[in-house]
């Protein structure tokens, strides 16, 4: 089939050979948890010293829901969240105090026992996907940099980068929309914007696997736009292959207005979109590097083996034909 | 690794067709069902006009008799009483009542045939004793429809020279005559009575059997019309009659419409002795229609009887050695693998979205229960109020498991209210749905639910037909009779399937669906917004 020796050419990687010949291969089970639950992954962070959003509290059980209040006490802003959910599921932004209550993001003002009703929605296991119980987690709201301001409506974009064997292959920057509900969810309609790894700047950007320039609410343009402390956010990815032992994973990194990069959450089984956002296949980065001993290289030297496989001469042991990107 | 997968896979299918083969060529065992040769099922219809308030319909019964065993009778009398009686040699089933203007009375029953014994006729058997012409005055009467004593019945026996001293020979003389020369017809053309057959020289398959039963009682050959039908591949049955001769202690069977003498043509099954009509009706006009089907499900009797008379190895090790309820499970569970391997080919080769895994499949085998139609119409119903009920559970802001049990509840409610609808209306079938996989229809409901909030209405559109298009493809599989006999006899195919599964896992290549996600990378490239 023809279609079939054209995804292959370009090097598009497809679900299956994903599983099979990636995740099955490079991503032991057993480290699974290390990601799946984030307090695990927060901690694991501190240890290897990757930033990540500080840790207000933890509410372990039922019981603990008396003590919210002292979490609380003090943090005019803060996020609540499962610690093992997925998709960015069951996230409450809590934007600010009047008086007695909480104003969420959208600006609908909850009370305390609203915000502990939905705590202990949480630790019921509302949002883990697996239905079991689960713990919330409470911790810094993002402040979103200057930079993005003009490119995403709701919430905090975030940055996901494709990193195999320790070195960085693929990233992109997901950018909330108003059809997104200003969610970084691609397929509620966040535009992805794709980043050359070697120089941090946006080079495509699609929304709902279309091509757009121009963020479709403000009207900035999003492409060419050149992400800061790109060298911090590619150390900090390649870091979390480092840290999890997970050979091929998706790191998500988002970008704080005061602190910087942090780590937001990594994930086991990384979405293929990317490879549209870049408008680039993974598969023959991935090939090239699965010849190489990565092991030995320090994060510097992957972070540079990253940049020269982007690079027009790569010098690959057979030639990918690469595919120009067509505009238009 | 990938060549010894292969290897692996290899061996599992060798073996498979190896086994079948030796069971097919040296076991003898068939591959597809056979027609079993003497097991018929018979569905006799009586449809009612009425004309009155109260009805009594009468109509005869098949018995027993040397050709012939009746089995696993079915009555559906629409609501009248029913009740079965003797009536001379016959059986009656009647059903008193008040039916409904177009109701129907349905008799269902098997039927196994025996061969008919090919003894010959003896040449001379002598003429009427007076012991035997009172012991059968019944079967030597003459009546309104078969007048013996008639003029046109005497001249015949002269003309033909018929000697009564000689029955056997007698008999081979008027059963000549009736199928050289007495034509043929449809029996419509006028009277069907003995006297006018004979006068006319034609008649119908009534008329003709009347005429010889005319004609061999007054040479003092006890005889009698038999009604029946002949048990035909068509389906449709129609009512033929044909003669019974008492000579020599037994009756012998003869066909006026032609074939040997002693020996009917084709097998038959016998509904009643007599000329009357096949039914009566009091205060309703009753129609009547009788089909038939030959049985096939015997072949699992029959191989359930050649497994338990062997001692061969492979034959113990049959399903067939199970007991019945077993293997009618097992029927149904060998064929689940078959309906994995449809969803992982859907899945993994197509790339089509499903809830859950292994969710379409159960609700397959739930189709296949309830009948495609009825359980898609049941299985909508039931998903669209169940969702509907979540939507108002949702502002309540349950705890998961409290909100499955309710949910759980309520699907439960909803088939039982259903199913009380249906049968108000008439739809029996419907009732037979007790095995609804309730589980799967909570979760699925649960995860149509959460689809739609997180992932949009037409995600959850694709999620929904591409549940339904796995659920129907593995419906069409699982309800295919060939395929349920062929695994049942043969469950070493199965080794093919794991083959298929192995290789099948190993497959790296493309879904269908990345044709159309990643068409960018196929076509002219990223198509631009707008």
């Amino acid at each position: 089939m023809r279609w079939n020796r054209a995804l292959r050419e370009a090097g598009v990687l497809g679900i299956n050979a994903r599983n099979a010949r990636f995740i099955a291969r490079y991503n032991p089970r057993r480290l699974f948890p290390l990601v799946d639950d984030k307090l695990r992954c927060k901690e694991l962070c501190r240890e290897h010293g990757i930033p990540t959003p500080e840790l207000y509290g933890v509410v372990e059980a039922h019981g603990d829901l008396r003590r919210l209040g002292d979490f609380l006490a003090g943090h005019e802003e803060f996020v609540i969240k499962p610690a093992r959910g997925a998709m960015g599921n069951g996230v409450l932004v809590i934007a600010g105090r009047e008086g007695e209550f909480y104003r969420k993001a959208s600006g609908v003002l909850l009370d305390e026992r609203a915000v502990r009703h939905y705590v202990s929605g949480i630790l019921s296991g509302l949002y883990s996907l697996s239905g079991t119980a689960d713990r919330a987690m409470i911790e810094y709201r993002i402040k979103r940099h200057p930079l993005f301001e003009p490119i995403s409506v709701g919430g905090v974009p975030d940055l996901r980068v494709i990193v195999f064997k320790g070195v960085p292959v693929l990233a992109m920057v997901r950018l909330p929309t108003r059809k997104s509900d200003g969610r970084a969810n691609l397929h509620q309609g966040a535009i992805a914007a794709g980043i050359d790894i070697a120089t941090g700047t946006t080079t495509h950007a699609v929304q709902s696997s279309r091509l757009v320039e121009d963020h479709p609410d403000t009207g900035a343009r999003v492409i060419g736009i050149r992400i800061p402390h790109w060298e911090e956010i590619l150390r900090i990815a390649a870091l979390t292959h480092d840290m999890t032992g997970l050979g091929y994973i998706g790191v998500d990194v988002v970008l704080d207005a005061e602190l910087g990069p942090m780590l937001l959450e990594a994930n086991a089984r990384p979405g293929l979109a990317i490879q549209i956002a870049n408008f680039q296949g993974l598969l023959h980065p991935l090939e090239q590097i699965e010849r190489v001993d990565t092991r030995r290289l320090s994060v510097e030297e992957r972070i540079e083996l990253a940049r020269r496989l982007r690079s027009p001469a790569p010098a690959p042991v057979e030639p990918a034909p690469a595919r120009e990107a067509v505009t238009g | 690794m990938t060549p010894r997968l292969f290897a692996v896979a290899g061996a599992l299918v060798l073996s498979a067709v190896g086994l079948i083969l030796y069971k097919v060529l040296a076991l003898g065992y068939e591959p597809w069902p056979q027609p079993a040769p003497d097991r018929w099922s018979v569905q006799i219809e009586i449809p009612l006009k009425l004309h009155a308030d109260e009805s009594e319909i009468a109509f005869f019964l098949p018995a027993d008799g040397p050709t012939q065993r009746i089995y696993d009778e079915r009555v559906d009398a629409a609501g009248m009483s029913f009740f079965i009686r003797p009536r001379g040699p016959n059986r009656i089933g009647m059903a008193l009542g008040r039916p409904e203007d177009g109701d129907r009375l349905t008799y269902q029953f098997s039927v196994r045939t025996r061969p008919q014994p090919v003894d010959p006729l003896p040449e001379v058997i002598p003429a009427i004793s007076e012991d035997e012409r009172k012991h059968f005055s019944d079967l030597l009467a003459s009546t309104p429809t078969i007048q013996s004593e008639s003029e046109v019945v005497a001249a015949l026996l002269e003309e033909l020279a018929v000697d009564p001293s000689n029955r056997a020979a007698a008999l081979r003389q008027i059963h000549e005559f009736l199928v050289k020369d007495v034509e043929t017809t449809d029996g419509r053309e006028g009277p069907q009575d003995a006297a006018s057959v004979l006068r006319a020289e034609r008649g119908g398959s009534l008329g003709k059997a009347r005429a010889a039963v005319a004609l061999l009682r007054a040479v003092g050959i006890p005889a009698r019309v038999v009604a029946g039908v002949r048990l035909v591949d068509s389906g449709r049955g129609e009512l033929v009659h044909w003669v019974e001769a008492r000579l020599d202690g037994r009756f012998w069977p003869l066909d006026p419409l032609g074939g040997a003498l002693g020996f009917l043509a084709e097998e038959r099954l016998q509904l009643h002795v007599g000329d009357g009509p096949a039914v009566e009706a009091r205060g309703a006009e009753a129609g009547y229609r009788i089909s038939m089907l030959r049985e096939r499900e015997t072949q699992y009797q029959i191989y359930r009887r050649r497994v338990s008379n062997s001692d061969r190895l492979l034959d113990k090790l049959s399903l067939y050695s199970l007991p019945v309820q077993a293997q009618l499970v097992y029927r149904l569970l060998l064929l689940v693998p078959l309906g994995a391997l449809v969803v992982a080919i859907f899945r993994n080769l197509i790339g089509v979205p499903t809830f859950g895994t292994f969710g379409p499949i159960l609700l397959a085998l739930a189709l296949r229960e309830t009948g495609i139609l009825w359980g898609l119409l049941l299985l909508g119903v039931v998903v669209v109020f169940g969702w509907l009920g979540r939507q108002i559970l949702d502002r309540a802001r349950l705890l998961m498991v409290p909100r499955l049990s309710f949910l759980l509840t309520l699907v439960i409610l909803i088939i039982a209210g259903v199913m009380v609808v249906a049968e108000n209306l008439g739809l029996h079938r419907a009732v037979t749905t007790a095995a609804f996989p309730i589980v799967i229809l909570t979760m699925t409901i649960e995860r149509l639910a959460i689809a739609m909030q997180e992932e949009g209405p037409e995600n959850t559109a694709k999620l929904v037909l591409g549940t339904l298009l796995v659920a129907i493809t593995g419906y069409w599989v699982i309800a295919n009779d060939q395929l349920q006999h062929f695994v049942f006899t043969f469950p070493e195919v199965h080794l093919v399937t794991l083959a298929l599964l192995l290789v099948l896992g190993r497959y790296t290549g493309y879904r269908l669906s990345e044709w159309a996600r990643f068409r960018a990378f196929h076509r002219d490239g990223l198509q631009r917004a707008g």
